[in-house]
């Protein structure tokens, strides 16, 4: 199957089950978790269905191109189900099918895993789905976001998408995979994560990205004081990549690293108290 | 009338580490239901797979044994006129319970006679019964980390799916959060297509999971796991690597276990054996194999949640996985070993060991101070150099890859680099085992070296933690101090290391001192106590009895080497009649003491001149002279002499107590037949303090 056929087959099967098919978010983040379609909608008690790609970027786990297994920048799908149907499990594992991973012929677990997003001071119950020993999916029930406690409780599903291209095309290696007929991953992909690598272990300005995180913070400081929680959040996800950076190029001591995560903690939590409390935010659905 | 009692709460996927508990938890709940509602029942199981908690009871009554309950009316005199008819008081309290005269009798009271009706109250259907009081014993589950999943807001270890509940055939309707229950349970999820069922009873229940691919049972399933693993490594030429804890787990993660043998790339053999077995458990939840010689194969074993069918398939997913988690092994150890472990030191200065701790370099400095010391006081000079080095260095290795990917391997990793980078290999040996034991039954370190850092290592933690008042309590340890004192204990036994524990504090504190307020005096005390029941708890583990263990570890508590032979002399006593007697003399003084507010362990003046009787004088004679005695023997480690000399004082202990009062009239006589009898609770202190004795 090609990489891009996964995702849209995903998305299609998920737009059948009433999400709103949305985009990637414009802002650098670690994880599909991150994306507003995420973080704000879990919290308040209106239902909502959504799914959505996203391009998750960890600069640490860049290796130049050369691992088969680990790049910079993968590719989550991400489903936020609220509040979570009690038939979710089965759904799920009919999406598998529907990706053509005949459940009959392979071992599925789900296996504990709780989810935690220090910087999100998210937290959520939940499983790894290991396929055959590979974990394809993280599966959540979201308790806590931005230090509220969730209700009703929404479930999350994100697929890890290269993983599940490598397992279904037999494939050990991320760069062998065929993006479409044409394309392959490592033509769209490879140049990527060779500059990125070098950019965030090399070369990145350790002094710019410290200035920088400074300068978001307070500028999501100012906003969350103005009722501009979209904005605010767009800054606090700033933050959070830029600190992602400097912690790749080493720039971070142990101690520096706990304080640098509760900063940006502060600022999630904040958000999530005001965008609750409903007060400022006018034109949020 | 019996009937069955059946329950099944079906979930999504329980963590395994909390289904033994919330499983056991269920059984006893439900146990205590029947009892408190005077419910008998036969025999009571629970069983438990991932996605439920079951429990089962045969033979249970269906209704509630019948009570009689007494009821007291007027006095029997005035019930009855002289030709035995019931007066008016009494068929007014036969008219008050609605029964007829005849039904009523005397009632004999402290207070008198009475007449008195025995009222028999039927016993309630056990149904309603346990319709009310199965969810209050499901809610009254202690379950850690739990959550939330519906608008219920009910809470529990996973989300409830379904509920079967059976009582004499019948369907019991109780509720768990938006789940009401039903007749109905569930297959394998995938072997089965979680295929519904309608179930009639606990035999038909079984039987019907069984053909949906469901093993309820753990202990059969762990069984059916073992056989599989066996066969296969046999299959394969080679003997599983045991690991108990794993076999646990896996037992709990599936509901019809098979056994998929795989295979990897024996270019990663390069890599240490205890580096593949800890990625194939930690990641992967794979057993290990070796050949006939312990070395590992290039090969493991997956428990997965499946039949036979496509094995073939899920096995190479399975090494797919294996191989990247392996690449990423050898690629930490590839990387970890460009940097020699001298030149990690310095990273230690940036990471913070505990708050208010210092850092890990803070405690490598510690570590070193206190094993230098150890060195001096064994008089093993010899040893300086390696433990010096192997300190300095034990800690370097929390700064690898490997390490932080797997923390488990901490001294492991150290020493592992440390053989590779051409460090002695007593030093890199003492690295390596510095962090043993783990786990009770684990382990120790291998050689001298190696003990005197881990003893080090593990004084530190315990005096750290002291002096900030982190001292465990109950079934909190976060720290794991009661681990890390076992250990220190275990060690010194091992080693026959002649150690104070106190005198090993007390230095341990003038390390870490800087971080609190808190005096030697009150950190001393508190590890004291905490100390005195770990070695309570490792003694009567060695197999000696707690009145023994309690007689020793009160007067000797700081040296378990001197603790163990104590007690091997006082096994070996214990049994002699001059030593009973003596054990109950020496509670009498002991009690004696107390009353008259003596305070046994100060120095008390004794004037021999004011005895009057001649049993004090040739007591006092005798103990004077054992007294020496009894400590020449005790430091020349002959414990056994020691003890003897003090039952062989039983003659003249016994004619004191029978001639002399010691509460004489006149106050100077009194005390200093009180100060002879402290002195003589100080000499025997010297050994046990045998008041603790139970006669036996």
């Amino acid at each position: 199957m090609w990489f891009q056929q996964l995702f849209l087959e995903l998305l299609n099967f998920w737009a059948e089950q009433g999400c709103v098919i949305h985009l990637p978010y414009d802002v650098e983040k670690g994880a599909g978790t991150m994306n507003p379609e995420t973080f704000f909608r879990v919290l308040g008690p209106d239902p909502y269905r959504v799914a959505y790609l996203e391009p998750s970027r960890r600069p640490a786990d860049g290796r130049y191109g050369e691992n088969p297994n680990r790049v910079q920048k993968h590719h989550q799908l991400q489903v936020v189900l609220k509040p979570g149907p009690p038939e979710v499990q089965s759904l799920y594992l009919e999406s598998l099918e529907k990706i053509g991973i005949r459940l009959r012929g392979h071992d599925i677990r789900f296996e504990e895993d709780n989810w935690e997003s220090p910087t999100l001071g998210a937290w959520g119950a939940g499983w790894q789905v290991l396929l055959d020993g590979l974990e394809i999916t993280q599966f959540t029930y979201f308790q806590q976001a931005g230090g509220l406690e969730l209700n009703p409780v929404s479930v999350e599903l994100t697929y890890g998408l290269e993983r599940i291209a490598m397992f279904l095309s037999h494939l050990s290696d991320v760069f062998d995979l065929d993006w479409n007929a044409d394309v392959g991953y490592r033509e769209l992909r490879h140049a990527d994560e060779v500059q990125f690598s070098r950019y965030n272990f090399e070369v990145a300005d350790i002094d710019l990205h410290f200035g920088w995180f400074n300068d978001y913070e307070k500028e999501a400081d100012r906003l969350i004081e103005k009722g501009l929680v979209l904005p605010a959040y767009d800054y606090c996800l700033k933050c959070s990549h830029t600190f992602n950076v400097l912690d790749a190029r080493g720039a971070i001591s142990v101690s520096e690293r706990t304080g640098m995560i509760q900063r940006v903690r502060t600022l999630a939590c904040r958000i999530a108290q005001r965008y609750q409390s409903g007060e400022d935010h006018a034109g949020m659905g | 009338m019996e009937a069955e009692f059946l329950l099944e709460i079906g979930c999504e996927e329980i963590p395994a580490r909390f289904l033994p508990s919330a499983s056991q938890q269920l059984k006893r709940n439900i146990q205590q239901v029947f009892s408190a509602h005077s419910l008998g029942c036969g025999e009571i199981d629970a069983y438990s797979t991932p996605r439920r908690l079951i429990v089962h009871a045969a033979g249970v009554a269906t209704t509630q044994p019948a009570r009689s309950r007494l009821i007291t009316g007027p006095p029997w005199a005035i019930a009855f006129d002289r030709e035995g008819r019931p007066t008016a008081a009494a068929l007014g309290f036969a008219r008050k319970n609605q029964v007829g005269t005849e039904a009523l009798s005397e009632v004999k009271t402290k207070k008198g006679s009475y007449l008195g009706y025995r009222k028999q109250v039927p016993g309630r259907g056990a149904d309603r019964i346990l319709a009310e009081e199965i969810p209050k014993a499901i809610q009254g589950l202690e379950l850690p980390k739990s959550m939330r999943w519906e608008s219920s807001r009910f809470l529990f270890l996973r989300p409830i799916r379904w509920i079967l509940c059976l009582f004499d055939g019948q369907v019991l309707p109780i509720r768990l959060a938006s789940v009401l229950a039903g007749g109905r349970t569930y297959g394998h999820r995938i072997l089965a297509g979680n295929r519904e069922a309608v179930v009639t009873g606990f035999g038909d229940y079984r039987q019907r999971l069984r053909e949906a691919a469901v093993e309820i049972d753990p202990t059969a399933r762990l069984c059916r796991i073992r056989a599989d693993l066996e066969v296969a490594a046999a299959g394969q030429g080679g003997d599983l690597v045991e690991d108990r804890n794993l076999l646990q787990t896996v037992a709990h993660l599936s509901e019809h276990p098979g056994v998929v043998c795989g295979d990897f790339d024996p270019e990663f053999l390069k890599l240490p054996a205890e580096v593949l077995i800890t990625v194939m458990r930690e990641h992967q939840k794979y057993f290990s194999l070796q050949d006939r010689e312990g070395k590992l194969l290039p090969k493991f074993l997956a428990v997965v949640d499946s039949d036979g069918a496509c094995s073939r398939q899920i096995q190479a997913g399975h090494e797919r996985v294996l191989r990247a988690r392996l690449a990423d092994a050898a690629f930490f150890w590839e990387a970890d070993l460009k940097v020699s472990l001298q030149d990690r030191i310095g990273l230690l200065k940036k990471i913070t060991y505990q708050r208010n701790l210092g850092t890990l370099f803070d405690k490598t400095l510690r570590i070193k101070a206190l094993s230098k010391f150890i060195v001096q006081r064994i008089r093993r000079p010899e040893l300086l150099s390696p433990v010096e080095q192997a300190a300095e260095l034990c800690k370097a290795d929390l700064t690898t890859e490997m390490v932080r990917e797997f923390s488990n391997l901490q001294g492991v990793m150290g020493g592992l680099y440390g053989g590779v980078q051409g460090i002695e290999a007593a030093v890199s040996e003492a690295i390596y085992d510095h962090y043993l034991p783990v786990a009770s039954q684990d382990s120790l370190p291998r050689g001298l070296a190696g003990a005197i850092v881990a003893l080090a290592d593990k004084l530190d933690t315990l005096a750290g933690a002291f002096c900030l008042g982190l001292v465990p309590t109950g079934s909190r340890d976060p720290l794991g101090l009661r681990r890390q004192a076992l250990g220190l204990i275990r060690i010194l036994l091992a080693k026959e290391l002649d150690l104070s524990c106190e005198r090993l504090l007390r230095k341990a504190y003038e390390g870490v001192h800087r971080f609190t307020d808190r005096s030697l005096e009150e950190t001393s005390l508190s590890f004291r106590s905490f100390l005195k029941d770990r070695l309570r708890y490792l003694f009567r583990e060695q197999g000696f009895r707690y009145d023994e263990i309690n007689a020793v570890v009160e007067v000797c508590w700081e040296n378990p080497v001197e603790i163990r032979k104590r007690l091997g002399a006082i096994a070996g006593m214990r049994e002699s009649a001059d030593f009973q007697s003596l054990a109950t003399g020496f509670k009498r003084i002991k009690n004696i003491l107390l009353k008259a507010e003596v305070d046994p362990q100060a120095a008390h003046a004794i004037d021999p001149s004011r005895f009057t009787t001649p049993e004090e004088g040739l007591l006092h004679g005798r103990v004077v002279s054992l007294d020496r005695g009894i400590s020449e023997a005790i430091g020349a480690g002959r414990h056994g002499a020691a003890l003897e000399m003090m039952a062989s004082l039983r003659p003249e202990v016994d004619s004191f107590f029978d001639q002399v009062l010691v509460m004489d009239k006149d106050p100077s006589v009194r005390r200093n037949r009180l100060a002879l009898l402290a002195f003589l609770l100080q000499t025997f202190l010297k050994v046990a303090d045998v008041s603790e004795m139970v006669a036996s």
